[in-house]
């Protein structure tokens, strides 16, 4: 299917005729940014014109959805607009996206939200369910931002409207973020895939672990990722019990924080880990070069570090 | 509610602006983000009417003031459009220029409340009526300090959306300095004898149209600027053109546009009463009589 629609023709379209397409995932409009582009559009005007296509009497739009609502504000009467003919749905969905994903900002749950209606319409028009890479080369998004999609479209109803409602707050105001629960999903998952039995209830685990980045006892969305460290101890050779008991404790008692984990459990083993694996890369470069082409210099430093290893390990012993 | 151009973080505030108007200020009919004129360049959130025959319109942003507002109250003011113009703010999304736009609404004679997130509302200020908002200020310097309270009151009343009683607080001030003239120059001998058979006056109570016709037929300018040199028999006869004060403020207007030619009259009646009291002033203060 060719994505491109002909080249419409640009006309001065009236403001009031102008309806929005429902099929845009852009789903949250804040003030703040709308009254920014407001200012510019009261100045110099419309400096680029919106796309719609014609439907009966009205135009429904493609493209441009902060110009019009900034332009019906203004009491506007016409808008320079590129006149397209009426795409079919998915090529409409499909427009959308490659218009508006890869140019704008776009919110990460507005776009998952759309995104099992895409993959209904292609899997009519392909016969199949496509493959992560016709998803990514028909929507325009990388495949990394479509597994990230699917984390939230597979988040429960409650959580998809928690973060609808806090993305329509200004960037500043946010305290939930489509990362956090990406990343709280991504731990979850790491942890019953590693140890089945520790979490009883998935949804039960979310609620702790979301009351404890609410009253702070989380305060870093990142530290997520040593709950899956601490799932995966038998990595490092840690304590697989003293983890499994901890991470118990992570998804029930609200005070326990990840970084009391961490160092219950996992993080000498880690950094332990991290200790021995940079010294197998030093050596193993030092292993790419001939004896004879160390320079003098860099010998005496070498030695000099072996023999302050030997001391500490002559004070470890 | 829905909107179709307000973004959705301040859904809900326009909807608790919309019940507060209602609530408190009895505003009914309410319209969703219309032009309020085809040639102004804004469409509130809201517009409503209001029982004093006032249009409202409810402005919600984040912040309590820009310049696309300011544009829309120069338009209102210049076309005397009768609209009391608030805007509603969310709480919790001070900017840093918040108060600096507190201030610019408010020189703007725009209204600014903030909605808290249980929809209670706090006031900071409230709108004066755009029709009446173009009025030159007094220039409080060349009021005497016994007589500005007597001028800020009349204009605050004028500018707080009662400009018929604003207009009669400084009919009455001009007509009270006056007959006061009046009555201390006649006291004074500086008044010629009247013509044989004319009614006498009582400087309280006879009709102030003609008291003023008898000063200007009677009095002996040159006696008064002896000792008030600012007077003249023509700060007499402006006078005289404002005499019919009580018929212009108490016609009350019936529709929209009614209101706003009687808030354009009363502006520029407001205006030149205020100026010849001034003059007064200055006639009656080398008497000593203020």
């Amino acid at each position: 299917m060719a994505l491109a629609l002909k080249t419409g023709r640009l006309a001065d379209v009236p403001v009031n005729k102008i309806r929005s397409n429902p099929d845009n995932p852009r789903l949250t409009f804040r003030q703040g940014e709308l009254e920014e582009l407001q200012e510019s559009i009261r100045q110099y005007g419309i400096q680029v014109p919106i796309a719609v296509f014609r439907r009966g009497s009205e135009y429904v739009l493609i493209d441009g959805e902060r110009r019009w609502r900034c332009a019906s504000k203004l009491n506007l009467k016409t808008v320079p607009a590129l006149i397209q003919k009426e795409p079919a749905p998915l090529q409409n969905l499909l427009l959308m996206f490659n218009i508006h994903a890869l140019r704008e900002q776009w919110d990460l749950l507005t776009i998952a939200i759309k995104l099992p209606k895409i993959i209904g319409l292609l899997e009519k028009e392909l016969g199949k369910t496509p493959t992560e890479i016709e998803l990514s080369a028909k929507t325009g998004l990388s495949r990394g931002v479509i597994r990230r999609c699917r984390m939230l479209t597979d988040l429960p109803k409650k959580y998809q409207d928690m973060l609808l409602e806090e993305l329509k707050k200004p960037k500043s105001k946010q305290l939930l973020s489509e990362d956090f629960f990406i990343e709280m999903e991504k731990a979850l998952k790491t942890v019953m895939r590693a140890m089945p039995d520790v979490i009883a209830s998935k949804d039960k685990a979310r609620e702790v672990l979301l009351r404890k980045y609410k009253s702070g006892v989380i305060d870093n969305i990142v530290d997520f990722r040593k709950i899956a460290k601490i799932a995966r101890a038998g990595k490092v050779d840690a304590d697989l019990e003293q983890a499994q008991t901890a991470i118990e404790r992570l998804v029930t008692d609200p005070t326990y924080s990840i970084k009391e984990a961490w160092e219950d459990t996992v993080s000498e083993a880690y950094a332990e880990r991290d200790v021995v694996s940079r010294i197998e890369h030093l050596l193993e470069k030092l292993g790419e070069v001939e004896g004879g082409e160390i320079d003098e210099d860099v010998r005496e430093k070498l030695e000099e570090l072996v023999e302050r290893a030997n001391v500490i390990l002559g004070v470890l012993k | 509610m829905s909107y179709s151009i307000l973004g959705q973080n301040l859904h809900e505030t326009a909807d608790y602006s919309k019940v507060y108007f209602s609530q408190h200020y009895g505003a009914t009919h309410f319209k969703r983000e219309e032009a309020l004129d085809k040639d102004l360049s804004l469409k509130p959130t809201w517009q409503a009417t209001m029982a004093a025959g006032y249009r409202l319109c409810v402005e919600v942003r984040e912040s309590p003031f820009s310049n696309s507002l300011f544009q829309f109250v120069t338009q209102c003011a210049t076309r005397g459009m009768p609209v009391r113009l608030w805007v509603a703010v969310p709480h919790g999304l001070a900017a840093p220029t918040f108060n600096s736009e507190l201030r610019q609404a408010r020189e703007a004679g725009v209204g600014v409340v903030q909605f808290n997130e249980d929809g209670t509302a706090h006031e900071f200020h409230r709108p004066v009526p755009l029709s009446v908002f173009a009025l030159k200020k007094t220039d409080l310097k060349v009021v005497p300090p016994t007589r500005r309270e007597e001028i800020k009151t009349a204009e605050s009343t004028f500018l707080d959306g009662t400009p018929d009683q604003g207009c009669q607080s400084i009919c009455q001030a001009l007509e009270s300095i006056t007959r006061s003239f009046g009555e201390f120059t006649h006291s004074e001998g500086w008044w010629r004898q009247a013509s044989v058979g004319s009614k006498g006056i009582n400087f309280q109570t006879t009709p102030w149209a003609r008291v003023l016709e008898e000063m200007e037929k009677r009095i002996d300018v040159g006696k008064v600027k002896s000792r008030s040199p600012s007077f003249s028999k023509q700060a007499v006869v402006k006078v005289r053109g404002h005499t019919d004060w009580r018929n212009a403020v108490s016609h009350k207007p019936k529709t929209l546009k009614e209101l706003q030619q009687r808030d354009a009259r009363l502006r520029t009646m407001f205006e030149s009463t205020r100026d010849i009291l001034i003059e007064w002033y200055t006639i009656c203060k080398s008497l000593k009589l203020i």
